[in-house]
Order: structure tokens, then C-alpha cells, then sequence
């Protein structure tokens, strides 16, 4: 450990921290562009710039980023050396820059916004002509390029080639005339594009997903996970008129350290905003209202307690499954989940297993069960019918087995299809919700608990897999229903410390030992 | 500068190195300590079969040294004698720094572009020659300076330069060679 | 005086491997590696006092001594014969007329930092002193004297000829590993220097060729011969090049001390017939601009110093009359323009930045808000980068702006309107 003074308070760190970070844990801000806490330091930028005081010697300077904390050092982050050197920085920095912010996605979350206004000098004396370069331009599946903007401080460059593994973004030409670029006529192609944006200090990097959307003062910012795989991603869900604009990664060491990945940030979108959305009920063929469709198929599982088969799905909440576990598990002939294989994960974050909270399946107890298994079960003479909350689970099952009658709760779309057909011929189809039209908690492949906040409404009249349980609680005299608030249910049913949802600490609950590594 | 037709005897955007220039691309990348010391060997080598780099050889290169073609191509952008695009067969450089300048060069440079026909930076209307202005060559107590293809030519002015011109212009058959026959006979 | 470097210099080509050790090449080394230790050869050059001639003058035989004594891998002796410094032309002669002059120096050298591999990186531009290298090479290689058992001490002492491409950056050192690497020529941060970290990660020592030049004769004559010539700072003789408006350009061998008048009288036949000087560089472009009453400033690394200038690579360039000032500082505000990497920020706009206004004022459109501005722009990056380039491109726009304010001034189209926000 050292122990050290910025700015005339002590601090101590661990030997080896640099002085932004240890600056930092004194809620210090040192302003800076090229580092990043998860790439190789490089110093070029020249923004982290501060002053160590040496006793009766003046005062030098030093860039903050690769000058390591040791014990005794003292240093000052508003000696006035440092102070006018970031200003020139930022007067350099800001000569070329394109007078973009009105058309620029990144205003209001823009470092060299925000750095000018606190650290530079307010005066831009560049008369010349600006470098003419490639503005909004594609140069991945998602990212858009403007090398007007970029400043070149390469996070973006050493991001693809330390992180992403695909060293397909550099620095081209030499001088005043470097540029970010790809191979030319080429384009990236990898899972954390999406990232660029996040990391890039300005708007020099943007996705066209996101691009004219929305100013993000306008947007309403919450913290969840990502649900496209079972890493569960920490991440910010940012909604304007009930809509998801955009997925970022939330800083979560114990998670997904900085980033997401592309399928999670992209798929997000599209998970979360689907269009031709089924908000209706059906029983038997006839479209009703989601709450009629509720109480007759409520009607129908008490009608043959113990003869309906129940299939759970990894895109509940843990704690629709344990009131499911509950509610149903009395009342169904089992409770079962078919594990989902992975597929095509990474050696990065994306683990390819499209099933976010299976470790939750199998921590709280429902039993798994192959497809195949499956199959010869939903045809027993003991069966009446399988009611599944997973609609990919029940299609492959339609698929390998006649079933005598069906139940579905989940989240359909229609498409364009103007389809007055109940979703897979069903019986009993109940619209479901979005992991994002409800509070509740998911627990990752390393079994880790984190809260997913509700962001969206769902359609008029929708009340989703919550709606079917509760009823059928009410119904059976409730042994859920005694007040006790859900996700504390859980974590008592998971041997932990019962907490609310709000509770929860920020980076999550460790829950079980984290699961052994899975065969791909 | 714009592109221009392939120096007789060149070989073409699309043509493969020929085996002993393989084997000596391979043999580079086991030079060095790491493969990838060998890269600006190997650049080398394939701008003076070629002419220019093309995007073919920086795969390559990138293939050879185990590092992604962008890389290559960062490293290809930064050094100025690296030619990405097809050049002229005689490539005129004329130094424009200090000890050059006070001596001169100016003259040289607008004499050149007035007998080629093109302002630096361009090619001669058939394509055999271009003109840049070039940084320091270290030939500064022998000035006016250029180099043709990496030769060097001292103590050039207006009127031999012209003279370095006529005798390339009617030349064929290897360029390098013309190049030194012009060397010598411009002395 | 007598010269040593230099005596080769007045040949068409360079002098092969029979004639040179004729004339007494490679005799020290021999006697370098089969009878001394690593240590006395590295005191022996500290004792010395040889400073590294390029440019930065630091004590060579302190920077040998960084070395590891027991490395546990390999260590590297770079030779820096990138020489981009516009006015420089010296390394050239040695590689070009006395390669193994070079090849001898670098054995010593190599025996002396425990280092098996020599890389001489050659700016890409030097075809024929690549060719002179390898051929001299080849022939040592065939001779016995460089190779797995060079001179038959059982010690490997291996040369490799190495191209830049075009690229005055990588003249600074770690910009100079950086493109032996096969990377873009941007220069490292500094710690950790390349004693610790240098070429492919390993302990390196980058040397300049007229450095190594000099340490076949320290060697063979000794340390008070060495000191009798020069200054007591800066001891030996220097090659000094002398180009622009002078009788007869060129390199000429001379001991350190002497007045640039001396040096352009003396050695170069004196100022070109019928010119007057209107301004003089003292040491390479970098070194910057010193008027004609200032001629007598002596040719020593730390007497330049306190004039506020640099020895630099020594290469006196001498700007007539005829030459506008403001023209000659606009050639060399564009090469730095042309040739900073652009990794920080200061130095990228800054050097673009200071161009245009240059040339602005080139047009006669100047102004009076631009002096403070352009001190601002040299004041906001020296210092304040990776590397010294600033420093570098601050010579010649610093020294214009202090001796020949009254160019700028003539060249004002408005005294400037210094509204602020």
C-alpha cells in the first residue's frame, strides 16, 4: 500500500495505482481522454496532466495515468502549470473540431463538452481552414465514423485490438493527417462494436441504431441486465416514450467488468420493441381480452389439478419462478424446464446460451428435462396438457409430439401477418410480458443475482405471467400472498439474506458458488 | 497522385509475387526477434518488384507477420516512401528543405513541372514520370538534390535536370537500369 | 589536430575489407575482445568523455553502462543512422566510404554492453549505404570477424542491416525501435527507458554511426589522445557539415570548439563570393536560426546551450541575403508539419498550426494577435509530450521570432483585434 496527498487530502492505495484511480477514491475528477481503465495506458493525449511537489524544488509535471502512487508522493491537480496545460490541450484538441454539437449525438455526454467547459480557457484562436475529413460514415455492422470529430486518442484502436480480439480498427497517415480507419474499402466485423460508441470521449464514433434518436437529456436511464444470454450483462436501459433507445453496459467488475457485447446491445432493441405485438388473449380460437384468456385457463389447470404439464422458461424472473414453483407446483403434474444448449458464445462475455436466468431454473429447483423427454411425457395418458411459458420450447415440442391441449404464456409476435389464428394453434394463449415491463431479479451462469428495474408499460390490459399466478394464488387460497415482498422470497428460498429488489447491492448477489464450467 | 499505367516490365494490380520473393518474404519474417520486425523488409522488397503496395501484399505481409491487414496498412500510411497507389516508372523526388532550398531547388522543381507538364504531386501526361517534393534527403553540401526510385542525383539544376529527363524519357527496358545509365551519364 | 574520421572520405566508393584492415581496421577490435573485459572498454569510452554525436550529446560511455552486466537474455546495440536532420549528411560518409570504420566500432561496442545483435537501422532513403553495409558485412562474415565466433573469441557478434521508410520522427529513439519493430515510428513514453525496455522488449542501446565511429580510435590511442582534441565538455574531433551559401559544402573533420566562422572560413572556403549571410542554422534544422553577428559562437554542445540554441547533429547551414527569412522558417515549418507523428495532441496541431500561420504571414496576411499566439502554441506543447519534436519545431519558429521579429512585422496585414470571449 501507499499513502499519499492530492491536493493536500491523504489517501492510500494499493502499490502500482496509477494517480488518476487514486485521485479518484478521493472523488478527485483528473480529466482525461486516452486512458481507460481497461486498456494499456498510451499518454498521448496529454489531459491527465497534474504537478507533483517535490519539497523545496519546483513544482513538475507528470501525466497522471502513467505515474504510479508511492508513499509519500504529493500532488496537485490545480497548480496552475497543470491548470494551463490541460487549457492548451483543449485549445489544441478543439482547432480542428468540427463546430458539430447541434447535429452531434454525443452532446450531453461529450468529454471534450464537459472538459472545456471545466478546464479549458474559453477562447478558440484558430482562424485557418479545419481539416475537410470522412464524416458518418459505416464502417461495421453498427458504427458510424466522422474522422472530423475524432480527436485520436485510439481507445477505440487498442479496444479492438486488446479487447475485442480483432485488431481491425488503426491509426492511418502520419501527422496532421492521421485518421481512425479500416482496412480500406473493409469493414469491422466483430461482437463489441457496440462499444466503440460508449468508449469514444466524443461523438466521433456513434451507432446508427441510435443515430438522431433522441437527445439523451431526454432519455429516462435505468439500471438492468441484459437478458439475450444467461451472462446477464450489467447495463443502463435508456426509454423515451416507453420505447428502449439504446442498451449500455454498466461498470460491473464481478459481472461483465466495462463492456456488453453486440448481440445483447443490439438484440436488446429488438427484444424490447416488438412490432406486430399479439396484446390479445385467445381461448379456444376466439380472440378475448388477455384477462378473460387469464381465467379460463386458470379454470382449466384447476379443472384437471395434477394432470397439466408445466414448462418453465429462463426468460422468467426469479421470482415469477418461484411463484410459479408455488402456485403451480401444487397444482400441475410437473414443473420442468428443458435446458438450453450454448451456441456460438465467445470467449469474451457472449456465453451463446440464449436463456438468461437457467441458473435460476436450476438453483430453485425445477427439475430439467431433454426434449426428447419431453415429447414422450406431454402424450402420457397422465397428461391433460402442457401449459408453457417459453413459445421456442412449445414449438419444438409441437414439433416431436401430438399434444392433446395447450396452454401458452409469453410474448408474441404477430408480425405483419393480419393472423386472427391463436399464436401455435394454442387453446389457451395469455400475452406475456417483457423482462422489462416488470420488476424482478435474474441469476447469471456464474450465479450471480442481479435486479432488472421495470423501464417499460406494457400494452393496455396486459398483466402477463404475474396476472396468470396471482389468480390462480388467490384461488388456491394463497400461500404466497402473505405480504412478504417477492425477491426477499427468493433469496430466503436461495439460503440468503432476504433483501428487497431495491436493496440489492449495485454489483449484484453472489448466490451459489459460481457453476462449474459448462461444455459449450 | 493519380494512378497510371504499369511500368513496362511491371507487374500488375493483380499479380502474384514469384516464388523466390515468396521465399524471401518468409525468410524476413524469421530475421527479426518477432515475425513482425520483418515487415518493413518485406514492404520493401514488394514496392520494388511491384512498384506500389498493393492491397494484396499488406494481407500478405499481415499473413506473414501474424498481425491483421489494417495493421499493415497503419504502418504502410505512416512512411512516406511507401507508394499505395500505381506510380510513374521514373518516381522524381526533388528535396525541398533548407540547405536545397537556399541553393535552388525551386528552380529545379518548376523547371521539372514545366517539362513534364504536371505541378507536384502529379504524373506526366504518358505516364513515365512523376514529380514530388521531398523532405531532407542528407545530400545537403551537393544540392539541389533529388532521387529517381531511391537514386540519388547532386548538385542538380534546371538545365540537368532537363538533361536526367531526356535521357530516361528515351529509354526502355528495366527501369533501374536506366536510372543508373542516367546517374552516370548526367554526372 | 590530426584527423582520424574522415581520411577515407575523398573515395568514390567504399573501401573493401583487404584494404581496410591494411590500413588497420578491425586490429583493435581484435585486441579489444581477446584482452580486456567489458568493463575497461566501457570505462575506458566514460574516461574519455565521448558524448553521442546525434544530437542530444549524452555521455556514451554512461549510457553503455545501463546495460545489464548479466543480462538473462538477449541485449541489442541499435545504430541510429536514420540522420533526417536536415543540414546532416555525415553518417552517410562513413557508411558510404568506411563501413568497417562502423563494423569495428560496433564489435567493441557489442563486446562492451554484452550484447550478440546489432541492428543498423538505415533511413530508407540511403540505398548505397545499405549496399556498402551488407557487402562490408558479408565480407566480415566470410572473414571470421563477425559472426557466431567473431575474430575467434567464441563470442557471437551478429549485423544486421535494418530500412526505415521515410520518416524523420524515427530518428528519435524509441520511434526508431518502434519501426525496427514493424510499427508505425511513434516514440514510447519515457520511463521505461531503452536500457530496461528497448528493442523487442529486450535492453537496448541506440548509438549514433559517428558515435561508434569514434570508439575504435579511443580504443586504440587512448584516453588523454582523445581528450587532447576539442573542448574539455566535449572532447574528440566532429564531423561538420557546411551547406547553403558557402565555397564548398560538405563535411569536414575538425576538433569540437571551434567559432561556426571558423568553420565556414576554414573548412568550407568561406562564404559563397558576393553573398552576405542573412542568417545561419548552427547544428541541423531543429537548432533554429542565429543572425550573422553571432557567427563567432563556438561549436561546443553546452557553449550552444547557453546561447539558447544547440550543437545539435553539427550541420552549419548558411542562408544568403537573397533568401527571405520568412521563407527560409516556412521550409522548415512545413517539413515538421510534414513529419510529426501526431500522437499528442500539442505537438499535431501545434506544428500544422504554427505552419499556417507561417504561412500566412509568408503572404503577407499576418497579424498582431499571432505572436502571442504562436508563443502560446510552443509554450502549450514543450514539455508536454511524448517526445521532444516540439522542442524541435520551436528551434527555427522560436529563434525567427527573437532575432528577426521585424520579418514578421513587416509581414502584418492587422495589428490584430485581441477581442476575447
Amino acid at each position: 500500500m501507499a499513502e499519499l496527498t492530492i491536493d493536500g487530502r491523504k489517501v492510500e492505495v494499493p502499490a502500482g495505482t496509477n494517480l488518476i484511480e487514486a485521485a479518484r477514491k478521493l472523488a478527485i475528477d483528473v480529466p482525461y481522454y486516452c486512458y481507460h481503465p481497461a486498456l494499456a495506458p498510451v499518454g498521448s493525449c496529454r489531459m491527465c496532466q497534474v504537478e507533483i511537489v517535490d519539497p523545496g524544488r519546483p513544482p513538475r509535471m507528470v501525466i497522471a495515468c502513467k505515474t504510479e502512487a508511492t508513499q509519500g508522493l504529493n500532488v496537485s491537480t490545480t497548480g496552475k502549470d497543470c491548470v494551463a496545460a490541460r487549457a492548451a490541450t483543449l485549445e489544441f484538441l478543439l482547432a480542428n473540431h468540427p463546430l458539430d454539437c447541434p447535429i452531434c449525438d454525443k452532446a450531453g455526454e461529450c468529454d471534450l463538452q464537459n472538459f472545456s467547459y471545466l478546464h479549458g480557457h474559453g477562447v478558440g484562436r484558430f482562424t485557418e481552414p479545419k481539416r475537410q475529413l470522412l464524416k458518418h460514415e459505416l464502417i461495421g455492422d453498427h458504427i458510424l465514423l466522422d474522422q472530423e470529430r475524432c480527436i485520436l486518442c485510439t481507445r477505440c484502436v487498442r479496444f479492438m485490438g486488446e479487447y475485442a480480439k480483432a485488431p481491425q480498427l488503426v491509426v492511418a497517415g502520419r501527422g496532421d493527417r492521421n485518421v481512425i480507419a479500416t482496412f480500406p474499402g473493409e469493414r469491422m466485423h466483430s461482437n463489441y462494436e457496440g462499444n466503440l460508441a460508449d468508449i469514444c470521449p466524443v461523438g466521433a464514433l456513434t451507432l446508427k441504431e441510435f443515430r438522431f434518436k433522441s437527445r439523451v437529456w431526454d432519455l429516462d436511464s435505468e439500471e438492468s441486465v441484459c437478458t439475450l444470454c444467461d451472462r446477464n450483462c450489467s447495463v443502463t436501459l435508456d426509454t423515451k416514450r416507453n420505447r428502449l433507445l439504446r442498451a449500455r453496459p454498466r461498470k460491473n467488475p464481478k459481472v461483465n467488468g466495462w463492456f456488453m457485447c453486440d448481440v445483447g446491445r443490439f438484440g436488446l432493441l429488438d427484444h424490447c420493441n416488438p412490432s406486430g405485438r399479439e396484446e390479445g388473449g385467445f381461448v379456444k380460437g376466439a380472440r378475448v381480452a388477455p384477462d378473460s384468456a387469464v381465467n379460463a385457463l386458470a379454470d382449466a389447470l384447476l379443472a384437471d389439478r395434477g394432470r397439466w404439464l408445466v414448462v418453465l422458461s429462463p426468460r422468467l424472473t426469479c421470482e415469477e419462478i418461484l411463484l410459479a414453483r408455488t402456485v403451480l407446483g401444487p397444482l400441475a403434474r410437473a414443473l420442468v424446464h428443458v435446458p438450453v444448449a450454448a451456441e456460438g458464445g465467445d470467449a469474451i462475455l457472449f456465453t451463446g446460451r440464449r436463456a438468461a436466468n437457467a441458473r435460476a431454473l436450476e438453483l430453485l429447483g425445477i427439475d430439467p428435462i431433454s426434449a426428447e423427454d419431453l415429447a414422450h411425457v406431454a402424450v402420457e395418458a397422465a397428461t391433460a396438457g402442457v401449459l408453457s411459458f417459453d413459445s421456442v420450447a412449445l414449438a419444438t415440442l409441437q414439433g416431436k409430439a401430438k399434444l392433446k391441449r395447450a396452454a401458452l404464456v409469453d410474448v408474441w409476435r404477430r408480425g405483419d401477418a393480419a393472423d386472427a389464428a391463436a399464436p401455435l394453434g394454442v387453446e389457451f394463449f395469455v400475452p406475456g410480458t417483457l423482462f422489462t415491463e416488470k420488476a424482478g431479479s435474474f441469476v447469471n451462469c456464474d450465479s450471480r443475482l442481479q435486479r432488472a428495474a421495470r423501464v417499460q408499460r406494457p400494452p393496455q390490459g396486459i398483466l402477463g405471467e404475474a396476472g396468470l399466478l396471482q389468480e390462480l394464488a388467490r384461488r388456491t387460497g394463497d400461500p404466497a400472498r402473505n405480504g412478504a415482498d417477492p425477491t426477499a422470497l427468493v433469496l430466503a428460498a436461495l439460503g440468503q439474506e432476504p433483501l428487497t429488489l431495491l436493496q440489492l447491492p449495485e454489483e449484484g448477489l453472489a448466490v451459489a458458488a459460481a457453476a462449474e464450467a459448462r461444455p459449450a | 497522385m493519380s494512378g497510371g499505367s504499369a511500368r513496362p516490365g511491371q507487374p500488375g494490380e493483380d499479380a502474384t509475387p514469384p516464388e523466390p520473393l515468396l521465399r524471401e518474404l518468409e525468410a524476413l519474417a524469421g530475421r527479426y526477434p518477432t515475425k513482425r520486425g520483418g515487415l518493413l523488409l518485406m514492404l520493401h522488397r514488394l514496392q520494388e518488384w511491384r512498384g506500389w503496395i498493393a492491397p494484396a501484399d499488406m494481407r500478405r505481409c499481415g499473413a506473414l507477420t501474424g498481425i491483421s491487414a489494417a495493421e499493415v496498412w497503419s504502418v504502410v500510411s505512416f512512411y512516406t516512401m511507401f507508394r499505395t497507389r500505381p506510380g510513374a516508372r521514373f518516381p522524381i523526388g526533388v528535396c525541398r528543405n533548407i540547405a536545397c532550398f537556399v541553393q535552388g531547388s525551386e528552380r529545379v522543381t518548376r523547371a521539372l513541372s514545366e517539362k513534364l507538364g504536371c505541378e507536384p504531386g502529379g504524373m506526366s501526361a504518358d505516364g513515365k514520370f512523376s514529380l514530388q517534393e521531398v523532405e531532407c534527403l542528407g545530400s545537403c553540401g551537393s544540392g539541389p538534390c533529388l532521387e529517381i526510385d531511391s537514386r540519388y542525383f547532386e548538385n542538380v539544376d534546371a538545365d540537368k535536370a532537363g538533361r536526367i529527363v531526356d535521357l530516361l524519357a528515351h529509354s526502355d527496358g528495366d527501369a533501374t537500369s536506366a536510372i543508373e545509365d542516367a546517374a552516370k551519364a548526367a554526372r | 589536430m590530426a584527423n582520424y574520421l574522415s581520411l577515407e572520405f575523398a573515395r568514390s566508393g567504399p573501401m573493401l575489407l583487404a584494404e581496410a584492415r591494411g590500413k588497420g581496421r578491425w586490429a583493435t577490435a581484435e585486441r579489444v575482445l581477446k584482452t580486456l573485459k567489458p568493463e575497461q572498454v566501457v570505462d575506458e569510452v566514460k574516461n574519455a568523455g565521448l558524448r553521442g554525436r546525434g544530437g542530444a550529446w549524452f555521455p556514451a560511455g554512461i549510457k553503455w553502462s545501463f546495460m545489464p552486466k548479466e543480462p538473462k537474455g538477449p541485449s541489442y546495440l541499435v545504430i541510429n543512422a536514420d540522420e533526417g536532420e536536415p543540414g546532416t549528411f555525415k553518417d552517410r560518409q562513413i557508411m558510404e566510404k568506411d563501413p568497417h570504420l562502423l563494423l569495428e566500432g560496433i564489435a567493441i561496442a557489442c563486446f562492451a554492453m554484452r550484447a550478440e545483435t546489432c541492428f543498423v537501422y538505415v533511413r530508407g532513403e540511403y540505398l548505397s549505404s545499405v549496399v556498402a553495409l551488407e557487402t562490408a558485412i558479408a565480407e566480415c562474415e566470410q572473414a571470421g570477424l563477425l559472426g557466431d565466433d567473431a575474430l575467434g573469441t567464441g563470442r557471437r557478434v551478429r549485423v544486421l542491416v535494418h530500412r526505415g521508410a521515410g520518416a524523420y520522427i524515427c530518428g528519435e529513439e524509441t520511434a526508431l525501435l518502434n519501426s525496427l519493430e514493424g510499427r508505425r515510428g511513434e516514440p514510447r513514453a519515457k520511463p521505461p527507458f531503452p536500457a530496461v525496455y528497448g528493442a523487442f522488449g529486450r535492453p537496448t542501446t541506440v548509438n549514433n554511426v559517428e558515435t561508434i565511429a569514434n570508439v575504435p580510435f579511443i580504443l586504440e590511442r587512448g584516453v588523454p589522445w582523445f581528450r587532447s582534441m576539442g573542448t574539455q565538455g566535449a572532447p574528440g574531433n566532429i564531423l561538420y557539415g557546411i551547406s547553403g551559401a558557402v565555397e564548398n559544402p560538405g563535411i569536414y573533420e575538425g576538433p569540437l570548439g571551434m567559432t561556426a566562422r571558423a568553420v565556414i572560413d576554414q573548412l568550407a572556403g568561406g562564404v559563397k563570393a558576393g553573398r552576405k549571410v542573412r542568417a545561419f542554422i548552427p547544428g541541423g534544422a531543429s537548432t533554429g536560426f542565429l543572425p550573422p553577428g553571432k557567427l563567432d559562437v563556438v561549436m561546443d554542445p553546452d557553449a550552444l546551450k547557453k546561447e539558447g540554441t544547440m550543437l545539435g547533429t553539427g550541420g552549419i547551414v548558411v542562408i544568403p541575403e537573397e533568401v527571405a527569412l520568412l521563407d527560409a522558417l516556412r521550409v522548415l515549418s512545413r517539413f515538421f508539419r510534414h513529419e510529426t507523428c501526431g500522437q499528442c495532441a500539442p505537438c499535431r496541431e501545434g506544428a500544422a498550426w504554427s505552419d499556417q500561420i507561417v504561412g500566412r504571414f509568408q503572404r503577407g496576411e499576418g497579424s498582431g494577435d499571432d505572436f502571442a499566439l504562436l508563443n502560446d502554441i510552443m509554450r502549450g506543447s514543450k514539455q508536454r509530450t511524448i517526445c521532444v519534436f516540439p522542442e524541435a519545431f520551436a528551434g527555427p519558429l522560436g529563434s525567427a521570432l527573437l532575432h528577426f521579429k521585424g520579418d514578421f512585422e513587416r509581414r502584418i496585414v492587422s495589428h490584430g483585434t485581441a477581442v476575447h470571449g
